[in-house]
């Protein structure tokens, strides 16, 4: 009785909250959770779109690990990954510099970050422009100055990974700049004050002090940078003609990519949702790695 | 804030979400209640120009008919997606324009539009083979958004190499580009399709091959005729360097000068003197040379037109899209769109009427029309069979693989795909 009353004071009093919150939770469920139930259950069928769905429990998997083109997709992204150290040092550098900075600091700020507001689509075909081949594009027109290419960067499937990669790395460079400006800023300056008092070199308070307490920071952008190479879509798209199958000989195919080429061009939703989880249990695996590898409370 | 205005907040918030969709609603309806009409909505792919270009051509149309027009556009690259929606939704829109209706046609999506009783005499005078059949349906008929692949070329440079015309034969063109190499030009590029089925199509019809048999039992990929083609085919890009993959930047070559010669769809046309003005005058098109078959077969693609079976106005719609397909509305959308495209109608009484930037061009274009050929997608597994022939021609052109070997490994599986869709 005493609790059913307290429920209803507490309704009384509370239940506008439960009213503002129950939108986003209806939307949260509609849109987000159920969406991923039906495509968990869809990964086990056959399904087009235009006709019942059809049970072949673990069809679409098993023909997964036989389909050439699934680990073509799933290498391609795991090579353009391998940018993510040079990217994330690049942008720890770029932080460290501008922290140290006295005068224009937000303008560096600014144009660094400014790639990171842009869409990712106008980037992308803004790059096109600058590797186009022959000297049409400008970066064959720079380097005709010195007597070399011109070379075919999109077209070629030996270059087209590494430029997807250039592109991804200065794509993220300022995103992850700010967020280690914010980690930076965020360490004690008395602490750089009792270790230059103690004679520590620069390059010891960095790897000393710095490197240690960004660690936190440094777990975020690793595991963002991860799932966001995993889910490579739009640069690799455009790199390819807007072909969903990346290209020449797929050079530029990603696993997002063949998702969409299974799903929408194929019409195979099942495959495609089954290609969807096995990459979600691909990046929860990293994830993990990366938790572990970069164990935060290890140093506080 | 008090506890009552937080409560008045809440239930305010959610009123105004929970209302607005019927609000929208309401205002979206609200004229069609005024005027008793019949409301027919088009989703149509590629841009909001178009859409505009078409509802000022139909309006007086649509006023004397008592319809509604409602047009909402999708991109080309969403277009699957949308259509894909559209088709399950429960309340789709009464007609809509992409690429390929066959799998919504078999599976009853949308209309057969040859029972309507009327279809052979609206139909009489379209660009036949731009109405792709299945088994006897038609789900879909060519709009005068079509397009297809033509020989762009600078007529200057041509000139200076002694060509009063556009080389007639493959060895002709193959001559032709030797000479421009000669003097130092890159000579030839390809850049719709790019190392792909869709720009080998025509070389492939035109050497007399194709990639299925007449009746669509087994690929035809094997054959001296496929070979021939992508022999031709492929020397563009193993002998005369044309740039693999991408899209490549024709336009600039042919102003340069440096590639006289790109291989294209029919809209460069419509920008190329806008956008290089410096080109005035000195490019023109050309129909595809002729192959060994005599033939000089183009590959035609486009938007598609089919109506939905859901429609609760099937006669209404079948109304307007006769009326799209008439020579009347295809004129008056040709000169709606020329000042920023080169839309060429499909059907052939409206070419009769149309007068175009160059003149000189229209009997070219005229005969490339009826000498083009859409995708094969009356066989169903060609849309699962396209990327093992782009794999294919990629790996003779870029790893060197022999064509022999690689057409007749191409055929099988694509046989094995016939079979799967069995």
């Amino acid at each position: 009785m005493v609790s059913r009353m307290h429920r209803r004071r507490v309704l009384r009093d509370h239940g506008y909250s439960y009213l503002f919150v129950a939108l986003p939770i209806v939307y949260f469920v509609v849109f987000l959770i159920g969406p991923l139930i039906a495509s968990l259950v869809l990964s086990f069928a056959r399904y087009d779109f235009l006709s019942t769905p059809e049970w072949v429990g673990l069809g679409n998997y098993v023909e997964l690990v036989h389909d050439e083109l699934f680990w073509t997709a799933l290498g391609n992204t795991v090579f353009l990954m391998m940018g993510l150290p040079i990217g994330i040092a690049l942008s720890l550098l770029l932080a460290v510099a501008i922290d140290n900075t006295d005068r224009f600091k937000q303008f560096f700020k600014a144009v660094y970050f400014l790639p990171g507001v842009c869409s990712a689509v106008a980037m992308s075909v803004m790059w096109t422009w600058l590797l186009s081949p022959q000297e049409y594009g400008l970066l064959n027109y720079l380097l005709h100055f010195a007597r070399l290419g011109p070379y075919n960067w999109i077209g070629d499937p030996r270059l087209v990974k590494p430029s997807l990669m250039t592109m991804g790395i200065w794509g993220g460079l300022g995103w992850n700049m700010i967020l280690f400006l914010a980690g930076l800023q965020a360490i004690p300056s008395d602490l750089y004050e009792a270790a230059e008092l103690d004679g520590a070199s620069a390059s010891q308070r960095f790897f000393g002090i710095t490197l240690p307490l960004l660690t936190p920071t440094l777990l975020f952008v690793v595991v963002t940078s991860v799932i966001g190479a995993f889910q490579t879509f739009e640069s690799a798209y455009i790199f390819s003609g807007s072909n969903a199958l990346g290209g020449v000989l797929h050079s530029a195919l990603t696993v997002v990519m063949y998702v969409y080429y299974q799903g929408i061009n194929q019409f195979n939703m099942g495959y495609a949702c089954a290609i969807a989880w096995i990459l979600f249990l691909i990046i929860m695996v990293m994830t993990v790695i990366n938790l572990k590898i970069l164990k935060p409370h290890d140093i506080y | 804030m008090t506890k009552r205005a937080l409560w008045f907040a809440a239930a305010l918030a959610v009123l105004t979400l929970l209302l607005a969709p019927i609000a929208t609603e309401a205002s979206a309806t609200a004229p069609a209640a005024a005027a008793p009409k019949t409301t027919i909505t088009w989703l149509k792919v590629d841009a909001e120009e178009k859409a505009e270009a078409w509802k000022a051509v139909t309006a007086k149309w649509c006023e004397a008919n008592g319809i509604h027009l409602v047009i909402r556009t999708v991109p080309w690259n969403d277009a699957e997606t949308k259509m894909l929606t559209a088709a399950v939704s429960a309340n789709p829109p009464d007609i809509a324009t992409s690429g390929n209706w066959i799998e919504y046609g078999r599976k009853g999506i949308v209309y057969d539009l040859t029972s309507f009783p009327d279809f052979e005499e609206a139909t009489r005078d379209l660009v036949q083979q731009g109405i792709p059949r299945f088994r006897g349906a038609a789900y879909s008929l060519p709009t005068a958004d079509g397009t297809f692949m033509v020989m762009y070329y600078r007529k200057d440079i041509l000139k200076s190499l002694g060509y009063t015309q556009f080389p007639d034969t493959w060895a002709e063109f193959n001559s032709c580009v030797e000479k421009m190499q000669a003097k130092g030009m890159k000579g030839v590029t390809v850049q719709w399709g790019n190392m792909g089925w869709m720009s080998f199509a025509p070389f492939l019809w035109q050497a007399g091959g194709d990639f299925y048999s007449k009746d669509g039992a087994v690929a035809t990929l094997d054959t001296p005729e496929a070979l021939t083609a992508m022999k031709q085919y492929g020397d563009l890009w193993l002998k005369y360097g044309v740039d693999k993959g991408g899209w490549p930047e024709m336009e600039k070559g042919l102003t340069s000068g440096k590639i006289p010669i790109g291989i294209s769809g029919l809209w460069v046309a419509g920008y190329l003197d806008q956008g290089f003005p410096e080109m005035k005058g000195k490019w023109s098109i050309a129909m595809m040379p002729a192959g060994p078959s005599g033939r000089r077969t183009t590959f035609l693609g486009g938007e598609q037109i089919a109506m939905f079976k859901k429609t609760k106005n099937p006669e209404a719609a079948w109304k307007l899209i006769k009326y799209l397909m008439s020579p009347e509305a295809q004129v008056a959308y040709y000169k709606a769109m020329l000042k920023d495209s080169l839309l060429l109608p499909s059907n052939l009484k409206a070419w009769e009427e149309i007068e175009l930037p160059d003149p000189s061009l229209k009997d070219a274009l005229y005969r490339q029309l009826k000498d083009s050929r859409g995708p094969d997608v009356t066989v169903l597994s060609f849309r699962a069979a396209q990327r093992y022939i782009d794999e294919a021609i990629q790996k003779i052109i870029v790893n060197g693989a022999d064509p022999v070997e690689t057409l007749a490994s191409l055929t099988a599986t694509m046989n094995r795909k016939i079979k799967e869709m069995r």
